[in-house]
């Protein structure tokens, strides 16, 4: 993509949002980041972040956000 | 532009033999010799694969064995590569090729015509292997140097890749990729290097290279297209637009690994320029927006960066011209055109290079201005 098409694509606002479902599979960082196997995958993603109010545990089935290039934890599916 | 001997400088202006050739390689063993009849090589800014190739191949006698029978054979599409070359035969006999670019075949077309059977090959440079072997899953790229984030990412679509990346000292952060399945691994690197400043393409040996746009400050001239005795332009074309023309990036970072969020405003602040912020074209600014970066400086030089490549696109001179091809795309060429009231430095942006000896040398180029660090006009956090 030129530069033309990247820079009308962030003017258009047109950075790709997915919620994915994962499993945490760590705590790392003193329990301020988590590792979490995105979509039955089986390499976990590291020093992912959370939402405040979630408090994470190893195992849980958490909805990921997925904003561009980033991703946030928001809690745990019950 | 690609390094040539004196010899081959004085002679590419002159009167002389033209000769190109195309060899079909696998991996790095040399398989075959191709005789061209005719042909371009197109080489482009605009797009993530940089180069692109059409050749057609003599038609004669022989011309039908090279029909490919099945996926296996030498130009059947199916991993084999052309490397393409186009240059100068001297007096005493002596041949000097310049290199065009390594290119994986995409497609073959063949007709059975009264003459023979004719063969068009087409190509694309080495990104494609990279493009084309989509994400599978999420690609964790890991806080790191830019240059060591990118051979890492390109290594993991495409494991024999051959780069050779400058040090950036840009440190980039963690981020996802193949979060949407299917996205194109080598437009996720072009936008990943191009967000902090960078161009990221194959280079005419099919090796992955990464430098800075090019600014009229930092490069020099290397070739001269002056109207008169000796003119090498055989026509100009001069395009003054402000469809893509901005005086202004607000560039901003923000995201999951950023401690604090960071935007910065870079802006044409020259009085004497014709896109001057506070001049009769106003303020027309840009919006950039990546979790990339960390700090304010590595941001106001991208967003600088950034600037300098949309500031001067509001002209854009088209030429023909006779064929020189150790030109490449961001070139830093001087034109000069009485009729056109043309005179100046630019920056090629886009070539079509003619494999055979009647065409000309297409050539699309803008102008650029250099932004100052005086035109960093507001740097804060929100």
């Amino acid at each position: 993509m030129d530069i033309g098409g990247l820079l009308n694509k962030v003017v258009l606002n047109n950075q790709k949002t997915f919620i994915h479902y994962g499993v945490v599979t760590a705590r790392t960082s003193g329990n301020t980041r988590l590792s979490v196997q995105v979509s039955g995958a089986t390499t976990a993603i590291t020093g992912v972040r959370y939402l405040a109010s979630y408090s994470p545990t190893v195992a849980d089935i958490v909805v990921c956000l997925f904003y561009d290039n980033d991703i946030i934890v928001l809690g745990e599916l019950v | 532009m690609y390094p040539t001997s004196g010899d081959y400088r004085a002679a590419i202006g002159l009167d002389h033999k033209v000769i190109a050739k195309a060899e079909v390689w696998s991996s790095e063993r040399k398989l075959l010799d191709l005789d061209i009849d005719k042909g371009k090589v197109s080489v482009t800014t605009s797009n993530a694969i940089r180069r692109s190739c059409e050749i057609n191949l003599v038609t004669d006698r022989t011309t039908a064995n090279l029909v490919p029978e099945d996926g296996f054979d030498y130009i059947a599409p199916f991993g084999n590569q052309l490397r393409v070359y186009r240059g100068i035969e001297f007096a005493d006999g002596t041949e000097e090729y310049i290199p065009l670019g390594v290119f994986v075949i995409t497609e073959v077309l063949v007709q059975d015509k009264n003459e023979g059977v004719s063969i068009t090959i087409k190509g694309e440079d080495k990104s494609i292997i990279c493009s084309r072997n989509k994400w599978t899953s999420t690609y964790q790229m890991v806080t790191g140097t830019l240059e060591a984030s990118l051979t890492a990412l390109l290594q993991n679509r495409f494991p024999d890749i051959e780069v050779n990346f400058p040090t950036t000292n840009v440190t980039v952060n963690q981020i996802i990729l193949g979060a949407d399945s299917g996205v194109d691994p080598w437009n996720d690197a072009v936008e990943i290097a191009q967000l902090v400043g960078f161009d990221l393409f194959f280079d005419v040996n099919g090796v992955c290279v990464m430098k800075q746009f090019p600014t009229l400050d930092a490069s020099t001239v290397v070739a001269t297209y002056e109207e008169g005795n000796g003119t090498t332009i055989t026509s100009l074309d001069r395009n003054i637009s402000t469809k893509e023309t901005y005086n202004g990036v607000i560039y901003t970072v923000e995201g999951s690994q950023v401690t604090t969020p960071i935007r910065i405003e870079v802006w044409d602040e020259d009085t004497s320029s014709p896109t001057y912020r506070f001049g009769i074209f106003g303020s027309v600014p840009t919006f950039v927006t990546t979790n990339l970066l960390s700090t304010s400086a590595e941001a106001i030089k991208a967003a600088t960066l950034l600037l300098n490549t949309y500031i001067g696109q509001q002209e854009v001179i088209t030429f023909n011209s006779i064929v020189d091809p150790s030109l490449d795309v961001n070139d830093v060429i001087y034109v000069k055109s009485t009729g056109a009231r043309v005179d100046r430095t630019v920056i090629i942006d886009s070539m079509d290079i003619p494999l055979d000896y009647t065409s000309a040398l297409s050539v699309n180029t803008r102008v650029v201005r250099v932004v100052g660090s005086n035109e960093v006009v507001e740097i804060g956090t929100v």
